[in-house]
């Protein structure tokens, strides 16, 4: 214990370049925390994306495609879904609820989702959570629209104001259907997932504002002249549909008779396993930035062991001192282990500190700009870990050092030629 | 007989033979000075004579234990236990206090915080009375870096001198000292060296404080070595 004292009483006495090395190697820890936490999370999240829903039915694609468009609205179908297949499924005995997608417009960089009231009923995200309403309600009338809360905050809308739909899904879409504006009817509270950034209208509206466009371009009048209320304004397609069960039983059952389905070429997914199948693409990136964080952590070892070895000469005084009152080589290289492990400990302890200060401090810009939900959780045993083996590194680092001492006390006994 | 040597011979590592000495030896309780001019081998004869070194032949031997028979560990808890060490300038650790600096043998010596405690009741009781004994008593708590250099080198005498070892072994501890501190110095050394029944060795190249002692001997007079 008069090592450890001896130790700390010398590293106060430097206390400068002492608090530099700490800070140093607190700011990588504090990195590879929050590196390895926003990862933790932001799988968690990817995860929690969608849950309740058994199977994901679309044109028959990729399953990592199919789930990115249907879910995550990134990218586009590569076919749709007839009506009648669409009906097929929903009437089949095994399933409980159905949510019909169609996917092709946008406003403004977010996309517009052609659903049904029942996406507002059966959705769930997260633990099972369901959407809800942060103000009014789900559409009703042919032009409401319903807004994801990111939408919402992001370009300013309030209820009741008006917005146009563009054709396209491009943010540079100049083709507008300026024709039939919307109003807004509700506005979903946040939920982290990419619910948050869309807009939600019915079938029906999808179908009434292309009525005028023939293959992709706009002809007006093209689409006759009969007014819209009195029109049949059901879709002859949709893009994708989510599938809910009545027994998690009958999933594979029903996965099995959608792929088999006579009528056109379909794909149905297990939304988990697409979801781990699109996670595993994203471990390499996921990985890089762990590769780079830990060579943050070495670069603040090594910087330790720059100012440890360089203030190592002159310190040989303070050996011979202690080698002369009984001090054995095996004490003085002890003692220089410690020190590391002090400063390693304490750069450990202060990189924890900071990072719980800055994720209390960032919570809510993450969340605001990023859409992370992170939570200030405590650290995970997987946390530890690596705290553990960064203690364990530093320590590594610390019998550099201390060998150097060793061998220069052998060499200099209690006489030292400076 | 507190320290003999004989037919010792040692040289470090790639240079000469430097020390080359038949026989020397320190009886209980005596005050021993030994002279030579500087770079003549003082330095290296008190690490072997403090086991830090080991002659590459012949026998150091202290209180009838050769050192030739301990392994350095033992050596080291020898020295620890029965040889207090002063040098000659920049003897304390300058993040510790006056306490604690002189406290430092007892962390390493269990032979000597025992006396300590059993002669004052504490350690932080010996060493105050030491210090006191040595004119240090107000200085207790102070820095160590805001000591004159004769007061430091007190606080190495009273370091040395705690817990009573057999042998006080001082490395030309007043060259850094003014003439006046310089006699105070070593009367005051020899006084608590006597109190505390130690025998001393003084070494320096100033062969006018030989006054001070028993006996005084030049280096060059007993080492046939380094002679070239
Ligand atoms: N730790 C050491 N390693 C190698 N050579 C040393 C060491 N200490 C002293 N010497 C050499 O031993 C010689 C005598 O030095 P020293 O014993 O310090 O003399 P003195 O104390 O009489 O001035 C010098 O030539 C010096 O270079
Ligand atoms: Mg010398």
């Amino acid at each position: 214990m008069l090592l450890l004292r001896i130790a700390a009483k010398s590293l106060i006495n430097r206390r400068t370049s002492v608090l530099l090395t700490i800070i140093s190697i607190a700011v990588s820890v504090a990195l590879l925390l929050g590196v390895e936490k926003i990862r933790d999370q932001a799988k968690q999240s990817f995860t929690n994306t969608i849950s309740g829903t058994d199977l994901i039915v679309g044109a028959r694609s990729g399953s990592v495609q199919l789930l990115l468009y249907s879910v995550f609205r990134i990218g586009n179908a590569s076919n749709n879904i007839t009506w009648q297949s669409y009906q097929d499924i929903a009437g089949h005995s095994k399933v409980a609820w159905t949510i019909p997608i169609s996917l092709g417009d946008s406003h403004r960089g977010y996309r517009v989702v052609g659903t049904n009231t029942d996406y507002f009923k059966h959705y769930k995200y997260g633990r099972k959570q369901p959407l809800v309403f942060a103000q009014g309600l789900a559409f009703s009338a042919l032009h409401d629209v319903v807004l994801g809360a990111e939408v919402a905050a992001k370009l300013g809308y309030r209820m009741g104001d008006e917005l146009v739909v563009a054709h396209g899904t491009g943010n540079a879409s100049f083709a507008k259907h300026e024709d039939q504006p919307f109003r807004v009817t509700g506005i979903l509270a946040p939920t982290g997932t990419p619910v948050d950034r869309a807009l939600y209208v019915s079938l029906e509206a999808i179908e009434a504002i292309h009525i005028d466009w023939q293959a992709g371009t706009y002809l007006p009048g093209s689409g006759g002249s009969e007014p819209l209320e009195t029109r049949n304004l059901q879709p002859q397609a949709i893009t994708a549909i989510m599938v809910g069960l009545k027994s998690k039983v009958a999933t594979f059952q029903l996965q099995r008779a959608v792929n088999n389905y006579r009528k056109e070429p379909l794909l149905a997914i297990l939304p988990g396993v697409a979801l781990q199948e699109l996670w595993s693409m994203l471990n390499v990136a996921e990985n890089a930035m762990l590769v780079i964080s830990a060579c943050v952590v070495l670069s603040g070892l090594f910087g330790m062991l720059t100012v440890l070895l360089s203030g190592l000469n002159e310190r040989r005084r303070e050996m011979a001192i202690l080698r002369s009152v009984g001090a054995r080589p095996a004490h003085i290289y002890c003692l220089l282990v410690m020190e590391t492990c002090l400063l390693v400990s304490m750069g450990i302890l202060l990189g924890t500190g900071l990072l719980f200060v800055a994720l209390a401090a960032g919570l809510s810009f993450l969340e605001t700009e990023f859409g992370l939900y992170l939570q200030l959780t405590w650290l995970s045993l997987h946390e530890l870990g690596l705290l553990g083996i960064i203690f364990i590194a530093g320590l590594c680092t610390g019998l550099i050092p201390g060998y150097r001492a060793y061998r220069y006390s052998l060499a200099d006994g209690m006489t030292i030629r400076i | 007989m507190t320290l003999t040597l004989t037919d010792i011979c040692f040289g470090w590592p790639e240079q000469p033979v430097l020390i080359d000495i038949q026989h020397f030896e320190i009886s209980r309780g005596e005050k021993v000075f030994l002279y030579g001019p500087s770079g003549s081998g003082k330095s290296t004869l008190l690490n072997l004579i403090s086991g830090i070194q080991q002659p590459l032949s012949g026998c150091v031997s202290a209180l009838g234990t050769s050192f030739g028979a301990l392994n350095s560990r033992q050596r080291d808890r020898f020295r620890a236990d029965h040889l207090g060490l002063i040098f000659q300038q920049f003897n304390l650790l300058p993040y510790l206090s006056v306490q604690d600096n002189v406290l430092l043998p007892c962390g390493f010596s269990d032979l000597r915080r025992k006396r300590v405690i059993d002669t004052y009741g504490s350690e932080v009781a010996g060493a105050t009375a030491l210090l006191e004994r040595l004119g240090l008593g107000s200085l207790m708590d102070r820095e160590v870096a805001r000591l004159s250099i004769g007061q430091q080198q007190r606080v190495a005498a009273a370091r040395a001198l705690i817990g009573e070892p057999e042998l006080i072994i001082a490395d030309e501890p007043t060259s850094a000292l003014d003439t006046d501190s310089r006699a105070r110095f070593i009367e005051l050394l020899s006084e608590q060296s006597e109190l505390s029944n130690s025998s001393l060795l003084f070494v320096s190249h100033d062969l006018s404080l030989a006054s001070h002692f028993d006996r005084s001997i030049a280096l060059t007079d007993l080492n046939q070595g380094g002679q070239n």
